[in-house]
């Protein structure tokens, strides 16, 4: 069988790349800027939420075998 | 085997009355086509939350995701825990452009970006993907319905489409937004009862978690096999396939959050819908089958249960008479919620792209009558099509087959258009038409889609091609934009990344202000001729200056933005604070009760 983390860190690492990219360009692009606590604030939302998702993921998998 | 009482078709009937009902009655809140297609831009973030996810829950989902949570496990909740790297796309970029933007189809966006010609290919592959959504939400509901009731699948998806058309047919956005509320909750209930009922004939939650297999506990299915359901091909079919053409390429989403107060409250929107209400939903629509393998480990149901069928035997073995019912009517409310959404979508892109066009300078009642007669039309269409994907061999085969198809040459070209300021109109025409012929050629000869297998047996390639999709159409867009002959320049204010702030200095009719917040105030309305006026202590309360856009709203939070208006602040007044001075026409168009405290916020 196949490691179960195979498809968490193929999926995590596609995902992360789109997601960091597309934040660069936005704040190279001035679409946000994170001077502006309003922008600053949003942005720290999307991350802690993305982290959110990766480490549920992860507890899922590590409490499959409980 | 027919199954349900008198009592279960009575709460049926019960149900399709009250939704009836409730959407029609929110057509007295329709008085333009803004209205019936963008609620007025008036609602709060939770209702559109809500509404989002009564969209995306069709009733295909039931049985589709009880039939995978069967045989495979708690992997069935990966398609809908992949949605958060969609979000600084979407909540940084595509939000600001179409709402500031003031964008009312997806066509209309190909064109101002593009050319005419965009938006008729646009236009052409949007049609197909909307009527045909329509008609496979309604082949799954006949099929749920012939199972377990014994209704021809004909006759319920023509019930259906008819009691949909009807209120929608009344109120528009503003019935689709209230319905798919009520909906949204009866679905989550109706999951979570599922589950509450199930643990109880297996005895307990220890019980059922530990009668699970290892691997059906993980949240990813194996990387590559089984065919049918390996985690590579759902991860580029429904991550990068069907959730960007959601929030993309699909016309009802777009109205939906057009209709929200501000830009703000459709980023906390999105934020409540992928953070709270897709993992509920995702645990809604899938327990079924989890129940279902449990039982069948303990003997309470045959190992050898059809998973199709999973999600009607484990409903019909843990309820009694008239909870039966309940669920039923749930599976009906969550396609219902689909299809209302799509519906309006079409008489939009119907009225905006085709009938405008055809006919212009009309007025607005002219314009509001044919989105009605659209909307109508569209249902029959997707009773039309039905037929068509009956032959397909299973839901999630037919369903997977049909997005993977028809959407990647749209998301390529809209994501390349709003991210990369020299893409070219050449290259986005192009795209849409190369791209769909890629697609075509890819189901006439799957074998290509060989190259993109990552080990997936030959049974298994239809998941990848939207990687296929995707890879053909960025390359053709990639190609024809370096081409040395195709560079072009164009007025793109607020239309790309780069000009987003164009965009809304084009929106407020001068600088925007949107970092400072401010506070919400509440106070008291005195009717004058026309205009918004504040005081200025409450002006300084709010952040705002003159010419500013204010949102102005009925006290009571929990109508959502029922009644409200946006409107210029004008200069401040010098009576007491308390006191806010609208005109009797803003009063009207926002529905407001001048006997009622209002709250007023600034929006840009």
């Amino acid at each position: 069988m196949m490691s179960p983390w195979l498809p968490f860190i193929y999926q995590y690492t596609i995902c992360s790349f789109f997601f960091i990219a597309i934040i660069i360009l936005s704040i190279k692009k001035k679409a946000i800027s994170i001077h502006h606590p309003t922008d600053r604030k949003i942005l720290l939302e999307i991350i802690a939420g993305y982290l959110i998702f990766i480490f549920a993921h992860a507890l899922m998998i590590l409490f499959a075998g409980a | 085997m027919i199954k349900g009482t008198p009592i279960d078709f009575t709460i049926i009937v019960i149900y399709f009355i009250f939704i009836l009902g409730f959407g029609s009655f929110f057509g007295k809140y329709v008085k333009s086509t803004k209205d019936f297609f963008f609620g007025g831009q008036r609602f709060s973030w939770w209702l559109i939350g809500f509404s989002c996810v009564a969209t995306t829950v069709g009733s295909y989902s039931f049985i589709k995701y009880s039939a995978v949570a069967f045989e495979y496990g708690l992997s069935s909740t990966m398609t809908y825990l992949n949605d958060w790297f969609i979000l600084p796309i979407f909540v940084f970029i595509w939000l600001p452009i179409i709402y500031y933007g003031r964008i009312t189809s997806i066509p209309e966006y190909f064109e101002r970006r593009f050319d005419s010609k965009t938006r008729t290919i646009s236009l052409i592959i949007l049609l197909i993907y909307l009527l045909g959504y329509i008609g496979i939400n309604l082949y799954t509901i006949g099929v749920a319905f012939n199972a377990m009731l014994g209704w021809d699948v004909m006759a319920t998806a023509i019930v259906i489409a008819f009691v949909c058309a009807l209120y929608m047919h009344a109120g528009g956005q503003t019935s689709v937004i209230m319905t798919d509320l009520a909906q949204a909750l009866m679905l989550l209930t109706a999951g979570i009862l599922i589950f509450i009922l199930g643990i109880d004939k297996i005895g307990s939650l220890k019980t059922f978690w530990t009668s699970l297999p290892y691997e059906f506990k993980l949240p990813f299915s194996p990387f590559n096999k089984p065919p049918d359901f390996n985690f590579v091909g759902i991860f580029w079919q429904d991550a990068f396939g069907s959730s960007m053409a959601f929030y993309f390429i699909n016309q009802g989403i777009l109205m939906r959050f057009l209709s929200v107060r501000s830009p703000r409250d459709g980023r906390k929107a999105l934020f409540l819908v992928c953070l709270v209400l897709m993992p509920l939903a995702a645990f809604a629509v899938a327990n079924a089958g989890w129940i279902g393998k449990s039982m069948s480990i303990h003997g309470l149901l045959p190992s050898d249960t059809n998973p199709n069928h999973i999600f009607v035997e484990v409903v019909y073995a843990i309820t009694k008479p008239g909870t039966f019912g309940f669920i039923m009517a749930a599976l009906i409310a969550a396609l219902m919620s689909t299809i209302d959404t799509l519906i309006n979508g079409v008489a939009a892109i119907g009225v905006n792209d085709i009938i405008s066009k055809i006919v212009p300078d009309k007025n607005d009642a002219y314009y509001l009558k044919w989105a009605r007669l659209i909307s109508l039309l569209a249902a029959i269409i997707g009773v039309a099509l039905v037929p068509l994907f009956m032959q397909f061999k299973s839901i999630y085969v037919a369903h997977g087959t049909f997005i993977a198809a028809v959407t990647p040459p749209m998301i390529v070209t809209i994501l390349f258009g709003i991210l990369w300021k020299r893409y070219t109109t050449q290259a986005a025409t192009y795209t849409l038409i190369f791209g769909s012929i890629a697609m075509l050629i890819s189901i006439k000869w799957p074998g290509i889609l060989t190259l993109f297998s990552h080990g997936v047996a030959a049974e298994g390639l239809q998941y990848l091609r939207a990687l296929y999709g995707l890879t053909v159409c960025s390359g053709i867009s990639i190609a024809m934009t370096l081409l040395p002959a195709s560079k072009e320049i164009k007025d793109l204010h607020g239309l790309v990344v780069d000009t987003i702030h164009e965009g809304k200095v084009l929106f407020k009719g001068g600088e925007p202000d949107d970092f400072d917040e401010g506070k919400i105030i509440s106070c008291h309305i005195v009717e004058v001729n026309e205009g918004v006026s504040l005081s200025k202590a409450m002006m300084e309360h709010l952040q705002a200056k003159p010419g500013d856009i204010l949102y102005i709203s009925d006290e009571r939070w929990w109508l959502g933005g029922l009644k409200s208006i946006h409107a210029k602040a004008g200069p401040p007044h010098d009576s007491s604070d308390d006191i806010i001075l609208i005109g009797t026409d803003l009063i009207v168009q926002g529905n407001l009760d001048i006997n009622r405290k209002v709250t007023a916020m600034k929006i840009i």
